[in-house]
Parts: C-alpha cells; structure tokens; sequence
C-alpha cells in the first residue's frame, strides 16, 4: 500500500555508451499489480532493481509516498523481492530462509513463528519446513522465495522473472497463485517478465518496454486492442500481428506487390484521411484471430476476401492456425477447426476490417 | 483384468541388471587411460615403497646386495626399534612440537586465510585484488632457504635489522638463535606468512563463487555487510574449510621440514622448540645413520596421520555428512 513515483528516471551502467532506461515515467497506484513486459535487455530488471535501491538512479527521482527514494537503502524501502533464481540460502532451513528477515530485524519469536507458519500456510510449504532448498523441487523453491517476500509484510513487491524457470503448467498454476496472494495481501506488486501471456493474465496495468523507452502503459485490453504503435501491435499477442506493407486507392487498401487488396471501413477511412494518409503508404496489421474462412463470415465480409494458399495448418484443438502465402506475403490465420484446410490448398479468407489497424510505415505510429 | 495381471507380471520379472565388469571397464576405457600415468607414479613411489616400512621392525644394515638382499639379511628386531624412540625424551619433545605447531598453524591458517578471502571478496578494485593476491602468494614460491636468509637479515645477532633497532633505541641485543623463548612465534609467523597468500586464494575462489544475488536478497532481507558475510559468505566456505582442515589434521604429524630446519639453522640449543618429526629422522638418519630407527619414526608419524584422518572425516560425517569427504 503505497504511491509510487518513478520520474523521469534515467539508467547509465558505467562503461555503457548507451543509457539502458531512458526517461522511464510512471505512477503506480495503490494495490496495484503492474507488469513490465518487453523483449530481452530492454531495461526491466534494470528498472525494478532501481525501485529496490539495488542499482543506482543515474538521473531523475524515484519517490514512495511522495518521499524521495534515490538515496534510501534498499532495507530501509520496506520491499521484498523475488528474484528469478530464487536466491534461497542455500545453507538454511525453509523456515529460517523465510525467518532470516524478522531475525535480522530482531521481530520476537513467537511473531517469527506465527508469521512464518501463516505463510507456509498459504503456500503448501508446511510439509518442508525443515528441508534445506537443495532438497526442494523448483516450483517448491520458488514458494519459498514468495514466501520470504510474505512474511516482510512489506509494502510493495518486485518480482523478478520468478516463473521463468519453471516448466509450463507450473508455470500457469503459480500464475494463479500470485494473483491470489495479491488479492489477499493488497500490496502493491511489480511483476517483470518477457511473456505477454503472463503480462496479459496478471497485471492491472502493463508498461511495456523497447530498449530502456516506454512505449505504452495501459491495461491488457488496451495494449491489445489500442497499441500506440506497431511495436506494441506486434508484441502483444500470440501469434504475433499480421503486417502488411501497402498503399491506400481510393477506399482500398493494396499491398506492394498488387497481390492483396481489401475494402478499409469507412470509420477507420475518414481517420486516415484526416491524419493525411490518402492515397499513401501504409502499413497494415490484423491479429490472426480476425482473418475468418467460415462460409458466413466470407459472405459478410464479401469486401475483404483474400486468396493464399495454405503452407502449414496445425491443429490446436478448437482452433486450427494456418500459416498461409499470398504472392510474397506470409500471414496467420487462426480459424475454426470444423473448417479443415491442407497444405497447398488454394482457400479464400476474409479480414474483420473493423478489427484492422493502420501504421504509419516509417515511424510505425498507430494512425487508426 | 488381463491387462492389469501382465503388467503385474512383467513387473516382477523385471530384474536390475548391474551391467558387467567387462562392460563398465569397456565403457569407461577413455576414462581409465587419463588415469594410468598418475597410478603408475602412485604405484612406484607409493604403494611398493609402503613395503619397505618393514625395515622399522629389523636392524638394518646395507648388504653389498642391494636393498632387497639387506632386507633378507638384516635382523628382525620386533617393536625395538619404536621403544627406543619412546624411551627417550624426544619422542616426548618432537610430538608435542610437532602437535602444536600444526595445531597453531591449522588455526592460524584457517582464521587468517578466511579474513584476507573475505576482505577480498568485498573489495570492488579488480586491480587492487591482484596487486593483494600477487603479493600475499610470493612468499609460497619462495624456497625456505631463501626465506631463512630474510629471516637471519631481520634477526643475526650482529648485522640483524631488530637487534641494530633494538640496540639504536638504548635496548640489549639478543642472541636470536640461542633464544628458545622466542622461536615458537617466530615459527609461526614465519609458516603462516608463507602460505597465507595460497590457502586465501582458494578460499577467495570459493567466495567469489556465492551467487551474488544472495548478497542482493540479504541485503533486501535488511542485513548489513557484517550479517551478510556472516550469514551468506562464511556458510559458503564452511564445506571448504572442512575439507581442508581435515586435510591438515591428516598431516598434522608432517611437520614442514625446510620451516624447523632450515630457518632455525639447525641450532642446537633451539632443538627443544623446533625439534619436530621430520628434522628429528633426518638428524637421526644424517648422524647415526641407523635406518631402521627412523623409519620407525616415520610410520610412526605416518599411522598417527592415518588415524587422525580416519577420526576427523568420521567426526565430521556425524557433524555434517556433506562437507565429510568419504
Ligand atoms: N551490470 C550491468 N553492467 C552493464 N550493463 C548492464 C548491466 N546490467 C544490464 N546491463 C545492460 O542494460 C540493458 C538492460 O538490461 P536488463 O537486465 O535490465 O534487461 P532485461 O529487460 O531485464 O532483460 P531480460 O529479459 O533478458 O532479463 C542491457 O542492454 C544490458 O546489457
Ligand atoms: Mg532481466
């Protein structure tokens, strides 16, 4: 519980040319679950790190409360941290591991013991109280170090990556269970992970990042359906947003190569005649969950009809993916599975054109 | 049913097979080879040698033979040999010496080494670190001859550095090497200066092995340097300090001769403080010559060693089975 504020902060590593985050700006209100998502070196460890005192501000102010942070150290920021490889110590019980704080902070034992038996409770670790980590599975490691955050009751939580580590239906169970804890410990939480789907799930808001900058800060759905850029438009999302270099005719829209062209709609038409894109070049992105090969939606969308020919179709259960190629163009379509395509099949596809997104193709800046 | 049945049925006829001797011999051949040229040299210079301890039981003389026809003409004296040791005063002398002196060195090594690993461990200057280590390890390199010249330069009755301080400053010179009082410190200065440079480097590695992001969660956790390295660093060099201390109990009957010798010059009238094991068989062997007396010196050192391994390792596996080394 506690008003974050990161202004402006800059972060130059000695011995970098470049600045590893670049005027990073945020607020974070309180119990709020935020989630730093980008690709890898984009600066997000480095960020949390910050907020936790264990990297130094190079320039701008960090502040809880209002109060100025830069110099306080990092046991004085009243924080747990969980970080990707747990960082148990190694030559400690489970419970003096989540014990080690209070000990330091000379808490009496009877709250040690309540405190630490709460948070075993709360995470299953009743059982293991007496083992050391190396005798822990990775998912029971990974409590533990939740579970050392738990019993700080601090104010504010960074997590580092901690379920990247784990194989994939741990990862989804653990997924649940801190945003359970969140929900029942109402601190603030900062979570960093380079996976969109765990960005998605999670946050209450992401700030997702491109080499130390911020590109935009929102909730989930916002990132989804409005991306500020095509960055964004690409990054969140699996698969990742089909893009189309091409030009605007009139209503239509045409790519490079003349192969492909469909009806844009008037709404998103007059918006991009407005910013000035008539007759230019354009980039176009649609998610492949809006490219439809059900004989209704054709006949619906009779204006933005495709033909590609089928390269790959993978069943994913309920939903087919195909990997198709018009003239030069490869994109996705994730289609029902009752519709059934193979590979080198000529099939026609429609686009929700509502569902359609327009950059600009040098600055790659949303236009509509 | 009948699926369940044959499942339950294959179990039980499933068997472990420990794979043959031919076949692990086969599949660890490459391994083996690695092996052969240090198990030759053990084999030459360890295991056929142990069998010439047999002359600490005879009275041996040298036959124009060659060491095997001694062997056989020698006579066999049973425990004499030993007794005659235990009889006189140094067998006394020479082990209390030799105890103690490890036992100093063992805790001094141990305390001293870890504290400079430690200090160096925190330090930032990568350079710095090096100029350390250079300087602290050159007195391992050096033979204790040359060290006992250092010494005599600090300490010759006459020319030497703290008798020329000493008498400067209106104090009495003092016959360093007729001086007994003194020589157990200076022994173990002299020792743990020399190899403090090489046991810090092992220590220093196994510090700079702790995951740094230990020292980030303690310090998150709220503990300050000291709480750090008591609590993250020193756990970490436990298994190290273990394993070497045990090490050094298993020599503590092998005092380091060119220390006891050579510095102390061989002096006669220091031989109550710096008579240890290993110059006392060499001082037996160089003037009596009687080689049947100090090999019985010698497996004498060497089955105390023995034992005292075999009781430390054991004592630690009752302590803690994974720092224990069998
Ligand atoms: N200690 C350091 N010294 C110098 N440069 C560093 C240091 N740590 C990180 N960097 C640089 O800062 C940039 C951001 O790194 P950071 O670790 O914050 O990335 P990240 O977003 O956490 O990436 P990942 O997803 O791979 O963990 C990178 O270009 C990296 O090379
Ligand atoms: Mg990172």
């Amino acid at each position: 519980m506690v008003e974050i504020k990161l202004d402006h902060i800059y972060k130059k590593y000695a011995g970098n040319d470049n600045y590893s985050v670049t005027d990073f700006n945020l607020h974070i209100k309180d119990h709020e679950f935020i989630v730093f998502v980008g690709p890898s070196g984009c600066g997000k460890s480095t960020t949390i790190r910050m907020i936790a005192g264990l990297e130094d501000i190079t320039d701008g102010e960090l502040k809880m409360d209002g109060k100025v942070m830069n110099e306080i150290a990092p046991k004085d920021r009243d924080i747990a941290m969980v970080f990707q490889n747990y960082a148990l110590y190694p030559n400690m019980t489970v419970y003096d591991n989540m014990a080690f704080s209070l000990k330091i902070q000379h808490v009496n034992k009877a709250e040690i013991k309540k405190r630490v038996a709460n948070a075993a409770e709360i995470l299953g670790l009743e059982a293991f109280l007496d083992r050391k980590p190396a005798a822990l599975s990775g998912g029971q490691r990974q409590r533990v170090a939740l579970g050392r955050a738990i019993v700080r009751e601090a104010k504010l939580f960074l997590l580092d990556e901690p379920l990247s580590n784990l194989d994939a239906k741990l990862r989804v169970s653990m997924r649940a269970q801190i945003a359970q804890l969140h929900q029942r410990l109402k601190t603030n939480m900062i979570y960093v992970t380079h996976d969109q789907v765990e960005a998605m799930t999670m946050a209450d808001r992401i700030v997702l990042t491109k080499q130390g900058e911020i590109q935009q800060v929102g909730t989930p759905s916002q990132l989804y359906n409005q991306p500020v850029n095509q960055f964004v438009a690409g990054f969140m999302g699996s698969p990742s947003m089909n893009f189309f270099e091409g030009e605007l005719h009139e209503n239509r829209f045409t790519t490079l190569d003349q192969q492909l062209t469909v009806t844009v709609t008037d709404q998103k038409l007059q918006k991009l005649r407005d910013a000035g894109y008539a007759n230019q070049k354009v980039t176009m992105g649609i998610r492949a969950e809006d490219i439809h090969t059900g004989p209704d939606l054709l006949e619906k969308m009779a204006d933005a009809k495709v033909q590609a020919k089928v390269d790959v179709a993978e069943l994913l259960g309920v939903e087919t993916m195909l990997y198709v190629t018009n003239g030069y163009q490869e994109f996705v379509a994730k289609v029902n599975a009752q519709n059934t395509h193979r590979p080198d099949e000529i099939i026609t596809l429609a686009f929700d054109m509502n569902r359609a997104h327009f950059f600009d193709s040098q600055s790659q800046v949303t236009i509509a | 049913m009948q699926g369940v049945n044959s499942t339950v049925k294959a179990k039980v006829k499933y068997k472990k097979r420990h794979p043959s001797f031919a076949s692990r011999f086969k599949s660890n051949l490459p391994l083996l080879l690695f092996v052969i040229p240090g198990a030759i040299w053990m084999i030459f210079f360890f295991y056929i040698p142990i069998f010439a301890n047999v002359v600490a039981f005879q009275d041996f003389h040298f036959s124009a033979g060659g060491f095997l026809e001694s062997l056989r003409t020698s006579s066999w004296v049973g425990f004499k040999n030993f007794e005659f040791l235990f009889s006189s005063n140094a067998a006394w002398v020479i082990t209390r010496n030799t105890l103690l002196y490890n036992l100093g060195f063992i805790v001094l090594n141990l305390i001293i080494s870890v504290f400079f690993a430690i200090v160096m461990s925190q330090l930032r200057n990568k350079r710095l670190i090096k100029v350390y280590q250079t300087s602290m390890l050159l007195p391992y390199f050096l033979s204790w001859v040359v060290i006992s010249y250092f010494v005599y330069a600090f300490i010759s009755p006459n020319q030497g550095l703290i008798n020329s301080l000493l008498t400067g400053s209106g104090g009495k010179a003092i016959s360093w090497y007729n001086a007994p009082q003194y020589w157990p410190f200076i022994l173990l200065f002299i020792g743990t200066w020399k190899s403090i440079g090489y046991n810090s480097i092992l220590y220093f590695a196994s510090a700079m092995g702790v995951d740094p992001t230990l020292y980030e969660a303690a310090e998150i956790d709220g503990a300050n340097k000291w709480q750090q390295i008591k609590h993250v660093t020193i756990p970490a060099l436990v298994p190290l300090m273990t394993l070497m201390t045990i090490l050094a109990i298993g020599n503590i009957f092998r005092a380091d001769f060119g220390l006891f010798y050579q510095v102390p010059q061989n002096s006669g009238s220091l031989y109550n403080v710096t008579s240890v094991l290993d110059t006392y068989i060499f001082n037996g062997l160089t003037s009596t010559g009687d080689i049947g007396m100090s090999s019985a010196a010698a497996l004498y050192q060497s089955f105390v060693g023995f034992v005292l391994l075999m009781i430390s390792n054991a004592v630690v596996r009752k302590i803690d089975p994974d720092s224990a080394l069998f």
